[in-house]
Order: C-alpha cells, then sequence, then structure tokens
C-alpha cells in the first residue's frame, strides 16, 4: 500500500515535470472518451424519443391500415391495396365488440387549409376520429373538452386543435370557443391538444381532430381509415391480434390460402426497427472510439517507451536501494493509467460542456426536450474502466521493460 | 595498525572462490578469477585496483547488484549467489547502503525525499520514514538543507545526501564507489571525514576507489588486478582523520 502510493505520487511527479507532453499524449484518449461518452449521450437521448414514441402507440394497441408502416414487404404492393373503407371500420368493430376495449377509426388529411381571420395555416393536419379517441390514448385535454358521441353521430362541427395550431392561430391562448374554418368551412374550437414535441413522427401538434363522420363530409367518403384496436393489456395482444386478423379478413373477403391485403401493425414493429437504428448508431460509434482509442494507446505506449529510457538511470538507482521488478513495473503502469484517466477527465469535461450546450440549444430553438443535460453515471464508469484498461493495455509492454532492466547497465546510463 | 573505537566482530562477507564471466559474442571476458575474501562487523576496507582490474565487477557482487557465475558468496551466513531477483532486491534495501561518484540522487525529490526512497521500497510508514531521513540528514550534518533538491546543494552536500540515503536503512555495509572521486580535494577530505566518524561509530565501510588517498584512509586494502585478489592486508600507513563537527548520535548498526 504504502509503495501504491508513491507509485501515485511518483506518477504525479512525473507528469507535472511533463506537462505538455503529457497532455499531447492523452489527445487520442481525450477524443475516444468524447466520442464514446457522446454516443452514450446520443443513444440515451434516441432511447428517450424512441420510448415516448412507443409509449404514445400504446404497448397494447394495434393499427389496421393498409400498408406495413415498418417497411416490411412490397411498398408498392402494400400502394395497391384497397384502403380500409370506414364501414369496413363498421364491421369489424362489431365483430370485435367483445373482445377488444377499444376499436377506433382514423383518418388523416395533410396539408389542409386552416384559417382564423386572416391567419392562415397550409401545414395543418385534418385528423377525423371519433369521442373514444381520447379515452384510448388515455390524454387529457390542456383545455377545454373534446367531442361527445352526439357529435360523433350527427358530425358536428367542432375541433380539437393541437398545440402548434393553438400557438399559431391564437397566440394569446384563448383558442376555446372561437371559430376556424376548414377548407372554408367554420368548425367551433373545444378544445387544445397537450403539446407533445416535435421529434414524434404523429404530428399530434399540428393536428386538427374533428369527428369523422364531419371529416367524410369534408373529404369523401374514400379516405383511407386506419383501425386501432386496443387490446387491453398486453397479455391479450396475441388473441385481439388473431381476432383481428380473422375479422379482416372476413370483411375483407379474403378467401382461405389467400394472403392478406392489409397489415397489423404493432409497437414491435417499431422496437425491431430502433433496434436496427441502434445498432447502427453503436457500430459506428464503436468504430470511432476504438479508432481514438487504438491511437491514443498507441501515443500512451509511445511515450511511456520514452519515458522509460529516458529514466534509465533512475531505474537503476532505484533498483540499487531495493525496488523490485515488481514495484518498478507498478511505477510505470500507474503512470500509464494516470495519463489514460487525465485524458478521461478531460474527454468528460468536454461531453459535458456538449451535453449541457447541445440539450439547452435543443430544448430552446427546436424544442427537443429528450436530451439529457448531463452524462449519466454508468457512463461515466465505463469511461473510467476503458481508460484504465487502455493504460494497462499501453504501459504494459514499456513496464515490463522497465522492471526487467539491470540495475548494473541501468546505472551506467547517462 | 590504528585504535579504532569498536571492535571487529563476526564475518558479513564471506566470498568463496567467485568468478564472473561475461560473453560478449565469441569472447568470454574473465572479469574475475576465483576470489576468496572475508569482511568483518565494523571493518574498514578499501578495494583497489586499476580500470579494469575487476573491482567494480566485485563491488557490484558485494552489493548484490550483479551474481558470480562461479562460487559461493554468503552474506551474514545467507547464501545469496543463489538468490531470486526480488531476494537480492531485498538484501540491496536492507543490507546495503550505496554510495556512489555521482552522487545517483532523483533530480525532481528533495533531500528528505531521497533519504526517505529506501524505507518506501522497504513499506515502512510516511511518518516514520520521515522521522528517520531527518535523523539520517543530522548524522551527516544536513539538517538545515532538509527540502532542498539536489540541484540547489554543492558536489559535497549531494554526496552526504547519498550518505544519508545509505544510512537511513541502518545497513549492515556502506558501500561506496568512488565516493570523492567528483568532489574537489577539500570536500573530499570532507567526505572522508565523515566515513571516518561513521566507522567509529560501529559502521562496516568497504571503499572502492583506484587513489591511493582514498584508499589510505581505510584499515585493510585489498588490491584487484586481472580480476585476482593481488594482496589483502592492514594498512600500515592509515591516515587518522580528525573527529568532524558533526553531532554524534547513535550508531547506524544496531
Amino acid at each position: 500500500m504504502t509503495q501504491f502510493i508513491e507509485s501515485i505520487r511518483l506518477a504525479v511527479s512525473a507528469l507535472v515535470a511533463n506537462k505538455m507532453r503529457g497532455a499531447l499524449t492523452t489527445l487520442g484518449v481525450v477524443i475516444g472518451i468524447f466520442f464514446v461518452l457522446l454516443m452514450g449521450w446520443l443513444l440515451t437521448g434516441l432511447d428517450n424519443v424512441l420510448d415516448e414514441t412507443l409509449a404514445t402507440f400504446g404497448d397494447d394497441i394495434l393499427y389496421v391500415d393498409k400498408y406495413n408502416w415498418a417497411g416490411d414487404g412490397d411498398w408498392f404492393e402494400n400502394r395497391n391495396r384497397k384502403s380500409i373503407t370506414f364501414d369496413q371500420y363498421q364491421r369489424v368493430h362489431q365483430r370485435l365488440a367483445s373482445t377488444a376495449e377499444y376499436v377506433i377509426p382514423t383518418t388523416r388529411a395533410n396539408g389542409a387549409s386552416v384559417r382564423y381571420g386572416d391567419d392562415e395555416l397550409t401545414s395543418a393536419v385534418v385528423f377525423g376520429t371519433n369521442a373514444e379517441y381520447i379515452q384510448m390514448f388515455g390524454g387529457n385535454l390542456k383545455e377545454g373538452r373534446f367531442f361527445s358521441e352526439i357529435e360523433d353521430q350527427s358530425g358536428g362541427f367542432v375541433v380539437v386543435i393541437g398545440a402548434n395550431v393553438s400557438n399559431s392561430l391564437f397566440p394569446k391562448g384563448d383558442a376555446v370557443g372561437r371559430v376556424v374554418k376548414i377548407q372554408g368551412i367554420p368548425f367551433t374550437v373545444i378544445g387544445i391538444m397537450p403539446k407533445r414535441g416535435s421529434l414524434l413522427a404523429d404530428m399530434v401538434d399540428d393536428q386538427l381532430l374533428i369527428p369523422i363522420k364531419r371529416f367524410f363530409g369534408l373529404y369523401g367518403n374514400s379516405f383511407r381509415v386506419v383501425i386501432n384496436v386496443k387490446a387491453g393489456g398486453t397479455e391479450r395482444v396475441e388473441d385481439v391480434r388473431y381476432a383481428t386478423l380473422g375479422a379482416m379478413r372476413e370483411v375483407r373477403s379474403i378467401a382461405l390460402g389467400e394472403r392478406d391485403d392489409f397489415s397489423i401493425n404493432t409497437q414491435d414493429q417499431f422496437r425491431k426497427q430502433s433496434d436496427q437504428l441502434r445498432a447502427v448508431v453503436w457500430a459506428v460509434g464503436l468504430v470511432m472510439t476504438g479508432l481514438s482509442f487504438l491511437v491514443g494507446s498507441i501515443g500512451i505506449m509511445n511515450i511511456m517507451f520514452v519515458s522509460v529510457v529516458e529514466r534509465t538511470k533512475e531505474i537503476g538507482i532505484r533498483k540499487a536501494i531495493g525496488a523490485t521488478r515488481s514495484s518498478v513495473l507498478q511505477q510505470f503502469l500507474v503512470e500509464s493509467i494516470l495519463l489514460c484517466l487525465i485524458g478521461t477527465a478531460i474527454g468528460v469535461l468536454l461531453t459535458s460542456g456538449v451535453a449541457y450546450a447541445g440539450a439547452y440549444i435543443a430544448e430552446k430553438y427546436w424544442e427537443i426536450d429528450v436530451l439529457d443535460s448531463t452524462i449519466s453515471v454508468s457512463q461515466l464508469v465505463l469511461a473510467v474502466v476503458v481508460s484504465v484498461v487502455v493504460g494497462v493495455l499501453a504501459g504494459i509492454i514499456p513496464a515490463f521493460r522497465a522492471s526487467r532492466l539491470d540495475p548494473v547497465e541501468a546505472l551506467r546510463a547517462e | 595498525m590504528a585504535p579504532q573505537a569498536t571492535s571487529i566482530g563476526e564475518p558479513i562477507i564471506e566470498i568463496h572462490h567467485v568468478s564472473r564471466r561475461y560473453v560478449m559474442g565469441a569472447e568470454t571476458i574473465h572479469a574475475l578469477r576465483d576470489v576468496s575474501l572475508t569482511i568483518r562487523r565494523n571493518e574498514y576496507v578499501a578495494i583497489m585496483g586499476p580500470s579494469g582490474s575487476g573491482k567494480s565487477t566485485l563491488m557490484n557482487i558485494i552489493g548484490c547488484l550483479d551474481t558470480p557465475s562461479g562460487g559461493d558468496y554468503f552474506f551474514e551466513g545467507e547464501l545469496v549467489s543463489k538468490m531470486s531477483d526480488n531476494e537480492l532486491a531485498q538484501i540491496r534495501n536492507q543490507q546495503i547502503g550505496f554510495v556512489f561518484q555521482t552522487f545517483n540522487l532523483l533530480a525532481r525529490n528533495d533531500a528528505v525525499k531521497n533519504v526517505e526512497l529506501p524505507l518506501v521500497y522497504a513499506g515502512i510508514s510516511r511518518q516514520e520514514r520521515q522521522e528517520r531521513a531527518v535523523e539520517a540528514l543530522r548524522q551527516v550534518a544536513l539538517e538545515d538543507r532538509m527540502t532542498h533538491k539536489p540541484n540547489e546543494l554543492s558536489g559535497g552536500q549531494r554526496q552526504r545526501v547519498a550518505i544519508a540515503r545509505a544510512l537511513v536503512t541502518r545497513p549492515s555495509i556502506i558501500l561506496a564507489d568512488e565516493p570523492t572521486g567528483n568532489l574537489d580535494t577539500a570536500t573530499g577530505i570532507d567526505i572522508m571525514r565523515l566515513f571516518e566518524d561513521l566507522w567509529r561509530k560501529g559502521n562496516t565501510i568497504i571503499l572502492v576507489t583506484h587513489e591511493e588517498d582514498v584508499a589510505r584512509n581505510a584499515a585493510r586494502i585489498i588490491r584487484v588486478r586481472d580480476g585476482k585478489i593481488e594482496s589483502d592486508a592492514p594498512n600500515p600507513n592509515r591516515i587518522q582523520m580528525a573527529a568532524t563537527a558533526a553531532p554524534t548520535t547513535a550508531p547506524a548498526t544496531p
């Protein structure tokens, strides 16, 4: 123990004596640590996005559409399928009424024209659904109310607007009760959806939700319907999926042996996709990290060799007065590890700065709130472990060489 | 023979028919051939010889820095010629105090840290190390230079630090290799006075030198030539140094 403490003290004084050289040597390690932490930070952000996305999808909801959302299969074949109609939805609903918790139709039209007074939105999304939609997602409104079953049945001229729509048209926040024109037709705003953030693909913030009957009144009956089936618990997903498959095949009159002309989309598909994305980020990150550490460790090995040669005489003196091979080995190994740890510390500081600034900028300018402003403890531990390993690997050969020096020869060195 | 303060004791170093060969390419160099000698506690011995005589090889073997090619070497009754690297390191650490011609201090460490160094390898606690280093520096009359680094000290002071480092483990022998070789005459005399003083306090001193003036301080002179002992006899012409101003403390050897 005494010797170990002494090794650290010696390593510090050796490094202090060669500050500039040490700083340059650690550059590779600094970059390596920077990459590994940055990658971890981005992946954490990515995970947050995916978790939020998946949470909004719900883990027990099936989305029946003519398209396969995960992009599996032939897109042209998908496109040529017949859209699911509202009539088909109703028949599926009947068949699943006792199996699923909710069966809800949704439909959407992009690029709708929405006006309030002289202000116009052109990139809004008009979204048709029914009253149960808000219950199915367990969502509360930010303000006002969702449309009722009566408004569903009658196809009322009422609209629930997304956060961005509200901010654009009603910057004062007095949207509820106002009348907006969708495709020239007046609708009364009855509620505002809570803000969801801009990273999610469903663009809820840009949506105007209206009763689906009214949607067909505006756009015609041919719009593609997506059937949302909530199983009512993840353990029921498989049963409900099977029932849905049967109902859809029956409603779509698919003969035995013929292939489905629709897809039942689930969260799992997105998980699979996101796992692929993660794997790519990891692979790229690992290659970059690996290369930086390779360069870094070669740099450290090189400087340790120089250090051993420069201090041959010192090694001789130490051996003459009783240093064993292992204490010389330890001394140089500690020095090499310390170099790596210094590099790690600089890398951590650098990444922390980038994470803090990145999270702040993303939040402030792009309303992306999924990035952490700090590096997680587990990643710091990983960084320290990696740098100690690199320090040992880079230092072991020079340190071993130092420990094997013959004291008589070493003392003769100048 | 000059009178001494303490009497000569039991053998510390017993070398029996030791040889040392170096193989350099096709050639074999016999640095030592069949050397035998005994050195007892509290002797003051000079090993003399011209360069190339084998005296350095003999010193390296006595100092356990090197091991013989043949023959037996007993240190305090233990056969060191068959010891492992670690055991030799331990002997060097605890039984032998080296003093070198070029001082061999660590430039980045101050006097106290330099003197402490052998105790670090002996695994002694920081506080005890410091106390013993200070005590050793006091023995060489350097108590006012404790925090000076080697480049802030004169040659003589550096050699005193080196001697303190050799004393601090209370070794069985002090092995000095041309200890005055890098010093001017007056400073050299000072250092020789210090050795005299240490000897009088009971230490065993082995001087390795090629200078008659230096060897004349010792009570016994071993002359080496061509790898053999040419003569080994008490020194009839010993110069007895006057006592130094260094404060007297307990003998370094227990």
